[in-house]
């Protein structure tokens, strides 16, 4: 081996995994549950709100998912990484449990638009593939020859 | 020259680790650059190993070849 590396896809914010839940009231006396995901991509997001049976409708600056009882509000922070405002049947407990399942299905997108990319785009850099192979844990690996690259 | 390969494992959480086997010198690092690129990733983490260190043998060659003319 001469170097081994870890890399985050972009469409994934750098944190190591999305932050607790803070709990406020709002101006109707509602009271909402705050979380700070590390999704950064929309289509994403949609995708894997999808995952989870969500109802998910987008507008302008925010994407709202319905599950029963529960409502989640995203939108993106300074960072343009999304933010969760639930309200419904949901406490600072709840909250973290459904982002997780979010995160998860996101994960996977994740996952698939990263092999799709590498599969589309090796031959391009003059690798071709030797063998794919879908580990016991889901992961995927991927091994790319070089030889033809100059 | 030996097999030159790079492995890409792709977690399902997202997360990518690579390695590549049998690319010595600076081959490794422009590696990062086409894998930052090729996936649209950033590397949060890299370590080189000993083959790192190693000269490719056709540079070694380059270089003798170099030598030898510099010195007619």
């Amino acid at each position: 081996m001469s170097i081994s590396l870890v890399l985050i896809p972009l469409t994934m914010a750098a944190v190591g995994a999305w932050q607790a839940s803070r709990k406020e009231t709002d101006a109707d006396g509602r009271t909402v549950c705050h979380v700070q995901t590390r999704m950064r991509d929309s289509e994403l997001l949609i995708a894997a709100l999808t995952d989870t049976k969500a109802a998910v409708t987008r507008s302008a600056q925010t994407i709202t998912a319905d599950w029963h009882g529960v409502r989640a509000q995203f939108q993106r922070d300074s960072s343009g990484i999304w933010q969760v405002d639930f309200t419904g049947e949901v406490d600072e407990q709840r909250a973290p449990e459904i982002v997780s399942a979010i995160d998860q299905a996101y994960g996977r997108q994740v996952q698939q638009t990263v092999l799709a990319k590498l599969l589309d785009r090796a031959p391009s850099a003059g690798m071709t593939v030797a063998s794919q192979t879908v580990e016991d844990d889901e992961s995927v690996t991927l091994v790319l020859n070089v030889g033809a690259r100059s | 020259m030996g097999i030159e390969q790079i492995v890409v494992r792709v977690a399902p959480n997202g997360a990518i680790h690579a390695e590549t086997i049998g690319l010595k010198g600076p081959k490794c690092l422009e590696t990062i650059a086409l894998l930052e690129e090729l996936l649209e990733a950033q590397t949060v983490w890299s370590s080189f190993t000993s083959e790192y260190d190693e000269v490719p043998i056709g540079t070694q060659q380059a270089i003798g070849v170099d030598d030898e003319l510099r010195q007619h």
